[in-house]
């Protein structure tokens, strides 16, 4: 419109200095800007009436996997000489193949296919609203209208397998797993020795203690190994993220949460997951591929925020648990964590964390001049220290803790903490 | 093949105005619409986007100015078209180049090069026949000298403006 007030204020100048001047030459000036400005307005485009539909590719995919969009836009008004169609793509999608604005005619009945290629990272994406901007030849009149077209898919984390993670909770289920469940009964691992009773079988006499016994014979008992509740909690607290470049530490606590939650569901466990940050995000226990779907479903969503209330651990929410249950932190830690944590594991959780380290990240991405080298050297040797105290505490109180530098894979640092499980007791695959 | 209709209708707005300012001598002003033209190829080729419509008011100022002079019948009207026809042309380009931009390198890009070979095609001849509607009415109006009284001409006058005036205001109430 701005153009037409250009052109016309222009012919209206020409048009009254000629008439006031008694000039006809600028009357006649201003004929062509007339006649272009009447050509504009006989040609003014009606309102737009089309009907957007889109179809994705794949409403749920891995990272690095393209999703193909495909809008289709039907004219049901009058012919369109041109028309800008302009769909939005949400933030954080890479445009990788094809084209997400087109300049068209669209005579009426008739249909446009838009199809394009988008490439995005972990997250949940929504596509809204498609612009149309329909303009007479000339462009100097246009009618917009925003086209509602929804569609949305998630991209899942990334989930790097591993090998067994070696948990003993306090308690387990009924239903038999691979969790050792300290008690006595049918299984593989020693678990001690009593007296023979009547029906246990010859193979498991243990005859040393047998020969210390004159008139009695012991037997070995095995452990039972069980399924149990396994709590993920996921820091999200915004301030515990990092950011080197392009890497998100929070990116890589994502993809520890998705490996662990992978591998407790693999082994039959049952399994929920909370994420802790602006707000309280809740999966509730279930079993299987279905949990599996709805905790990465979950960890597509997560993202870190701020929250006064959530600010430290002192509202985690332990009820959502349950009693003596095995629950597995995935946060950097921070100092103010070290009461909540202490107190989560007298009340009889078994509390394991996997903490990735955040000074090493930091640091491996730390731009230091020669002239402050010192000081930041001196500064990380600090907050290495202040850090070792903090695990060395959570330790003494019994908690495990993985400290987890990102670079190394997450099943290296589990294995080199936690250790093997008897090899009995790995699983057969 | 629009870059060059641009090009070709900015040279012959600034030829019209530097060879109609220099038929009469007053070589300083023609040079203004040489210049003016050259400024207008340099914004073409940098992307300057905001400064041809200063360039077109410049054209119509410079045709306006010499309305008066002799042969200004011929050329003025041939400035002002022309420089119209660029500005117009700019624009176009401009709102092919923003979509072209937006969709990145294609796959797509035969389907797209098709639309808008058409869409150029329509465009140009679209405002061929504008502009030299514009141009012939424009050239008739120069050569045709009526006599007309006071109280016609007034009436005339007020009629057009009023027209214009009521166009101008319908348009923004439906912009608004």
């Amino acid at each position: 419109m701005g153009r037409f007030f250009l052109l016309a204020g222009v012919a209206y100048c020409l048009l009254l200095i000629g008439l006031a001047g008694l000039n006809g030459g600028l009357v006649a000036l201003s004929l062509p800007l007339i006649v272009y400005l009447g050509a504009a307005l006989l040609y003014a485009p009606d309102p737009p009436r089309l009907q957007a539909t889109r179809s994705l590719s794949a409403d749920r995919v891995m990272p690095g996997v393209p999703v193909e969009v495909k809008l289709t836009l039907f004219n049901e008004g009058a012919r369109l000489e041109e028309v800008l169609i302009e769909d939005s793509v949400p933030r954080g999608l890479k445009l990788r193949d094809g084209q997400t604005s087109r300049v068209v005619l669209l005579p009426p009945g008739k249909t446009l296919e838009i199809a394009y290629t988008v490439l995005g990272a972990r997250g949940r994406y929504q596509f809204q609203k498609v612009q149309v901007t329909a303009a007479d030849h000339l462009g100097l009149f246009r009618r917009q209208a925003q086209l509602s077209a929804p569609a949305s898919f998630v991209v899942l984390p990334e989930a790097p397998r591993m090998r067994q993670v070696a948990i003993r909770p306090l308690r387990t289920r009924a239903s038999t797993g691979l969790i050792p469940a300290r008690i006595a009964g049918p299984g593989v691992n020693f678990y001690g020795v009593r007296e023979y009773q009547y029906g246990d079988s010859l193979r498991w006499v243990n005859w040393h203690a047998t020969a210390r016994h004159p008139r009695r014979i012991f037997t070995n008992e095995f452990e039972q190994e069980r399924i149990a509740d396994v709590g993920l909690i996921l820091d999200a607290r915004q301030r515990h993220d990092l950011w080197v470049g392009e890497d998100s530490l929070f990116e890589h606590a994502v993809r520890a949460t998705a490996s662990l939650a992978d591998t407790f569901l693999r082994d039959n466990n049952r399994v929920a997951l909370l994420t802790y940050g602006a707000g309280l995000t809740w999966v509730v226990p279930g079993y299987g591929r279905l949990q599996r779907e709805r905790i990465f479903q979950a960890l597509a969503r997560a993202q870190t925020g701020e929250s006064d209330i959530f600010e430290t651990l002192d509202y985690l929410p332990t009820r959502l648990f349950p009693p003596r249950s095995q629950i597995v932190l995935v946060s950097p830690l921070c100092q103010e964590d070290l009461g909540t944590l202490i107190r989560l594991r007298a009340h009889g959780y078994e509390v394991l964390i996997i903490s990735p380290d955040p000074i090493a990240f930091e640091s491996k991405g730390l731009r230091v001049d020669a002239k402050h080298a010192e000081h930041v050297a001196i500064a990380t040797r600090f907050a290495r220290l202040e850090r070792a105290i903090l695990l060395r505490r959570l330790r003494q109180a019994g908690i495990q803790v993985v400290d987890w530098p990102v670079e190394r894979p997450l099943d290296q640092a589990v294995l080199t903490t936690l250790g093997r499980l008897p090899r009995q007791a790995r699983p057969v695959r | 093949m629009i870059v060059r209709a641009v090009i070709f209708c900015v040279v012959v707005a600034g030829a019209a105005a530097t060879a109609g300012y220099a038929v009469v001598g007053a070589w300083q002003i023609g040079v203004i619409g040489a210049a003016l033209a050259g400024l207008w190829l340099v914004a073409l080729r940098r992307g300057w986007r905001g400064l041809p419509s200063l360039l077109f008011l410049g054209f119509i100022l410079l045709a306006a100015a010499g309305v008066a002079l002799p042969a200004a019948a011929f050329w003025a009207p041939l400035c002002l078209v022309a420089a119209l026809a660029a500005w117009d042309l700019d624009r176009f380009a401009g709102r092919l180049a923003v979509v072209e931009t937006a969709s990145g390198a294609a796959n797509h890009a035969e389907a797209g090069v098709a639309e808008t070979a058409e869409l150029e095609r329509r465009h140009l001849l679209r405002l061929a026949v504008v502009a030299g509607i514009g141009l012939g009415l424009s050239w008739a109006g120069q050569a045709i000298q009526l006599k007309l009284n006071l109280t016609v001409m007034l009436i005339l006058g007020f009629v057009a403006i009023l027209a214009l005036s009521r166009v101008v205001r319908l348009l923004a109430r439906e912009s608004d």
